[in-house]
């Protein structure tokens, strides 16, 4: 799978899609297997088809969020997150069309929406779609409503299990088509998968994590108010990772609560006796860092991410671009290639507001001792005798650095989503290819 | 770049599930006059049955 992904994503990406199409078109394809009931019409059968069409999608959203590591190893959680914000919404679209054409083409059925007198197969239609539009609604303006993030991880989980079990009951109440033998064992299998999934996420997996804790070893502050935070494993061997992946760290509390953070780590990946990660204090959570006392209990789930040049062995070489805190994955990622004498070329572009943001700089000038590492500062203020880069990273810019040869090496970028977009939008007017340019997004919120 | 391409990917996805609940009622709305005729065809053919079998006995 890794190497068919490294020489044709599109392919790997076709083959997940033609999954999907399958995994959602099943339940319909089923029912072909059955006689065709009498003449209801085509309206009828289309806002049928859309309303098991919707319920299929809503049911696959548990297996794009739980972070399954074969799906997720092909493009990442934030690929996937992006994927189940899109098909969220067009599930939302489909699930409101269901109802729709019912009330154009037999104008009665409106009554259905009269909650006290309606059945309550209409009544669970009606709660679940309030269900999935209350979901969609907190996380589309998330931040516009000031709601914490997990807070509304936790509603998010609820309101998502009662939109797809109320769903499932309105589909069974109506009962056109689940009567049929195949048809329930097959809906009968998606929802228990569903349950399974929410089940596992929610309470196997952190349970599993209980089993492996880590304590934290020290918090050491670096510049541009970042700290790293090391964790040692405790009464276990810890995990080696893809320099350039992430975690996710629940700090002094049960995994079961649900609390946890995604954090790249920035140490070696090849060291399983001490994590390290770098954390900007930005938010609530990471603010609080700087206070953790050493010997505090952790827990990991990780690690994730395809944000890694493991992945990419052929590869000539490669340009790394960096702003802020961003610098974390690709630290890690230059002090594995260090560690195992890997001789090919690597280009960093790093971008921070002034001299003194710049992380890790000590650490990244020692790296180019022993890799063929070239490191290009771009300060936003620069000081009177700063001789390098000013600005932004754009077009320009990249242009006087990148290899003429843009296909021959892999770029990696990692920075704040407005740097992200410009820089992704200035690679491709340089004629790179989209394939091999990666980035990693901070916000999975 | 990337996102924009998704939002393309899931806008296919979406026009072939559309495309697809359209088929899907089309067909079930094919199907079902063929299988009212069979059941007329054959209701006839036990009609006819019926009356040769009282034919025969009258």
């Amino acid at each position: 799978m890794r190497r068919l992904l490294m020489h044709s994503p599109i392919v790997v990406a076709t083959l997940w899609i033609l999954a999907y199409l399958l995994l959602t078109l099943l339940p319909l394809l089923v029912l072909l297997l059955h006689p065709a009931p009498s003449g209801r019409g085509f309206w009828i059968e289309f806002s049928v088809a859309l309303g098991f069409i919707g319920l299929a999608m809503m049911a696959l959203q548990f297996v794009l969020t739980a972070r399954v590591n074969r799906i997720e190893a092909s493009y990442g959680i934030d690929i996937l997150i992006q994927f189940h914000r899109y098909t969220s919404l067009v599930a939302f679209a489909i699930v409101l069309a269901h109802p729709a054409i019912l009330f154009v083409v037999q104008p009665d059925t409106l009554e259905l929406l009269n909650f006290p007198q309606a059945p309550w197969r209409a009544r669970m239609a009606i709660l679940g779609t309030l269900a999935f539009l209350a979901m969609v609604v907190t996380t589309i303006w998330r931040k516009q409503l000031k709601i914490p993030y997990e807070p509304w991880r936790a509603v998010h989980t609820i309101l998502a299990v009662l939109a797809v079990g109320l769903a499932f009951g309105h589909a069974i109440g109506v009962g056109n088509y689940l009567g049929l033998f195949w048809k329930a064992v097959l809906w009968s299998g998606i929802i228990l998968a569903s349950l399974w999934l929410i089940i596992y996420v929610r309470l196997v997996k952190p349970w599993l994590m209980t089993k492996k804790p880590y304590v934290v070893e020290a918090v050491v502050p670096q510049q541009g108010d970042v700290w790293t935070l090391a964790l040692r494993p405790l009464g276990h061997d810890g995990f080696t990772f893809e320099p350039g992946q992430f975690a996710w760290l629940t700090l002094n509390i049960t995994p079961l609560s649900m609390r946890e953070h995604p954090f790249s780590m920035s140490s070696s990946g090849d060291r399983a006796d001490r994590i390290e990660f770098g954390i900007k204090a930005i938010g609530d959570f990471t603010s609080r860092i700087k206070d953790v006392k050493p010997g505090t209990k952790a827990y990991l789930d990780g690690p994730y991410g395809v944000f890694t040049i493991d992945r990419y062995e052929d590869s000539a070489g490669f340009v790394l671009i960096a702003g802020g805190v961003g610098i974390t994955p690709i630290h890690s990622i230059l002090l594995t290639a260090s560690q195992r004498h890997d001789d090919r070329p690597f280009l960093l572009i790093y971008a921070v507001p002034s001299w003194d943001d710049a992380t890790y700089k000590d650490e990244l000038e020692a790296l180019t001792q022993t890799l063929d590492l070239e490191i290009v500062y771009v300060l936003r203020k620069a000081h009177d005798d700063w001789e390098g880069e000013t600005g932004y990273v754009d077009r320009t810019l990249l242009a006087k650095y990148i290899p003429h040869h843009r296909g021959s090496r892999h770029y990696f970028v990692c920075a704040a989503p407005v740097m992200m977009k410009a820089v992704e939008r200035a690679l491709f007017d340089l004629e790179v290819p989209v394939t091999n340019v990666h980035m990693e997004h901070f916000d999975l919120a | 770049m990337r996102y924009s391409i998704m939002l393309q990917i899931v806008a296919g996805t979406t026009l072939i599930l559309v495309g697809f609940a359209a088929l899907f009622a089309w067909l079930q709305n094919r199907v079902e006059p063929v299988d009212r005729k069979n059941s007329d065809v054959s209701s006839r053919v036990v009609g006819v049955a019926c009356r040769r079998y009282s034919l025969a006995l009258g």
